[in-house]
């Protein structure tokens, strides 16, 4: 657990030059996070936000559909984009003001749709 | 007994078949919500209170056009970009898909005491919650000279439809090298980027047309949203074009003569081949006859969009004074699913989590040149607060500029379906 988080915090210094498929392999969180259970009924409401852009119906028209994804990759994408490590300042500022609870909550139900 | 009875229902049904509105009906119990206005905010919330409630609450939508034509993106088909049917939606979604009651027809009057909307074709509508989501309207002799009379020799072209489509028709019949003024608004009002993507996209479209055209904007402010934005932009694509005269250059003191087609700016007419009118603004006419409006527009709890003075009643979007969101169509969403969350909680106990917002403005400066600013927000006691924001930056690259532009392109097809299903 330590030791993940000094990954993380020196991964933060790399971070701003290296573009998104670099910091997946840089960028890593600690196991406190990733096993963090989300909460459904929060991560549907939450989502209702996320939903304005990424459609329901999961096409990409512009801004694609992430519904059914897996609960890491979520949870791995918004934190990345909360520390500005991906790019796009719409998803670095949604992501910005998500707690990891509330990330979590937005992974588990974003997974669990078609 | 039964007779009577029999003949009763039968009298009932005809009355009710009779009447372009729905009446009071056996629903078994259920609790109603009314809502007026079917833009951003109560398309959305309409649609959201009938799908997460699954059919446990009764969901009527007030909304005088079958066809809606969405502000955002009408600047679009201005500058040609959209064809105005792109821009166009109907409510057969959310009567097919979502059971929603929708009715096409003019709120006319409230009774808060007995929780009842008056319709223009007749009907009585009862609600337990009442949504008002009824968008702008404009302020009584606030531009001199200019009333809704002169609303086709000067279209305001603030609210989509019909008089967007003059307003591109008198610009598409200026003669060459003719002169097209517009009259920003004082703040606050609808789309604050509104007026000035509007003017890009008319030099756009000019730009091709009547090179020698020339455009003045007539602001009342002294700054504008994106304003570095924007005159960048302007400069880059269609330097000595435009002529923006702001507060401090007498660009407040205007009126204007649509007979004789002029504009007077600080005292100097203007002779000008066409002209866009956006007046001073205020809520939609119901929520003043609804007797829940502070000077121009609603206040709001933060925490649930319902009224300060009738916590039955929530406005959502333009008309509502809430803190710190512009008055944007993603705002109207936004705040519709907090509204949404809550009334849902108070007619049938579901959960209720701490009210979220966020607003993100896309506008378009010329072909793939979009830049973007944006907010997440918390709710206070006080008011709807701003917690972070972004801006685009000047001297983007094309290719920053391009994506952006796509992106809004993806968050236009994401709002609609998340409005109209």
């Amino acid at each position: 657990m330590y030791f993940s988080s000094i990954l993380v915090s020196s991964a933060l210094f790399l971070g701003t030059a290296l573009n998104a498929d670099q910091t997946k392999e840089e960028f890593i969180l600690p196991s406190s996070i990733l096993e963090i259970k989300g909460d459904l009924a929060y991560g549907e409401y939450l989502a209702s936000d996320c939903q304005t852009c990424h459609r329901s119906d999961n096409k990409n028209e512009g801004i694609p559909g992430i519904n059914g994804r897996e609960i890491t990759e979520i949870v791995y994408a918004l934190h990345e984009y909360k520390n500005k490590y991906r790019k796009n300042e719409v998803m670095q500022m949604m992501a910005g003001g998500l707690g990891d609870e509330e990330i979590a909550a937005l992974a588990s139900y974003f997974a669990s749709l078609q | 007994m039964s007779i009577n009875r029999r003949s009763f229902i039968q009298t009932a049904a005809a009355v009710t078949a009779s009447l372009s509105a729905p009446m009071v009906m056996a629903n078994g119990g259920k609790p109603r919500v009314v809502v007026i206005g079917g833009g951003a905010g109560g398309a959305t919330a309409a649609r959201y209170i009938a799908k997460d409630s699954k059919g446990a609450i009764d969901v009527t939508l007030v909304e005088p056009s079958r066809t809606y034509y969405t502000c955002f993106f009408s600047n679009l088909y201005l500058g040609g970009f959209r064809d105005l049917g792109s821009i166009a939606h109907s409510y057969g979604n959310l009567a097919s898909e979502y059971g929603i009651n929708v009715v096409h027809d003019w709120a006319v009057d409230i009774d808060r005491g007995g929780k009842t909307v008056s319709l223009a074709g007749g009907g009585t509508l009862y609600y337990d919650r009442l949504v008002l989501s009824p968008g702008i309207d404009f302020v009584d002799g606030a531009v001199e000279g200019w009333d809704l009379n002169a609303q086709n020799k000067m279209p305001h072209a603030y609210k989509a439809g019909s008089q967007t489509e003059l307003l591109k028709a008198q610009l598409a019949s200026m003669p060459s090298g003719g002169v097209f003024a517009m009259v920003a608004p004082p703040n606050p009002y609808r789309c604050p980027p509104g007026p000035y993507e509007r003017i890009s996209m008319i030099a756009h479209m000019l730009k091709k047309s009547n090179p020698t055209a020339k455009i003045i904007v007539a602001d009342p402010k002294p700054k504008f949203s994106k304003m570095g934005l924007f005159q960048e932009g302007w400069a880059n694509h269609y330097d000595g074009m435009i002529d923006w005269i702001g507060s401090e250059f007498g660009g407040g003191n205007v009126s204007v003569n649509p007979e004789a087609m002029t504009v007077s700016i600080d005292g100097e007419e203007t002779k000008v081949d066409a002209c866009n009118v956006i007046p001073a603004m205020k809520a939609g006419r119901i929520c003043e006859m609804a007797g829940i409006t502070d000077g121009k527009w609603a206040p709001v709890s933060a925490h649930d969009m319902s009224s300060k003075v009738d916590s039955n009643i929530h406005v959502l979007g333009d008309a509502s004074m809430q803190g710190d969101m512009p008055k944007s169509g993603f705002s109207a969403n936004s705040q519709a699913k907090v509204a949404a969350m809550a009334i849902r909680g108070a007619l049938t106990g579901s959960k209720v989590f701490p009210a979220k917002f966020s607003n993100t403005c896309w506008s378009l400066v010329d072909t793939n040149d979009g830049v973007k600013v944006g907010a997440t927000y918390k709710a206070t006691d006080e008011k709807i607060a701003k917690v972070d924001g972004f801006i685009s930056k000047t001297g983007e690259t094309a290719d920053v500029r391009k994506a952006t532009y796509e992106e809004s392109l993806g968050w236009y097809a994401g709002i609609t379906a998340d409005m109209f299903g």
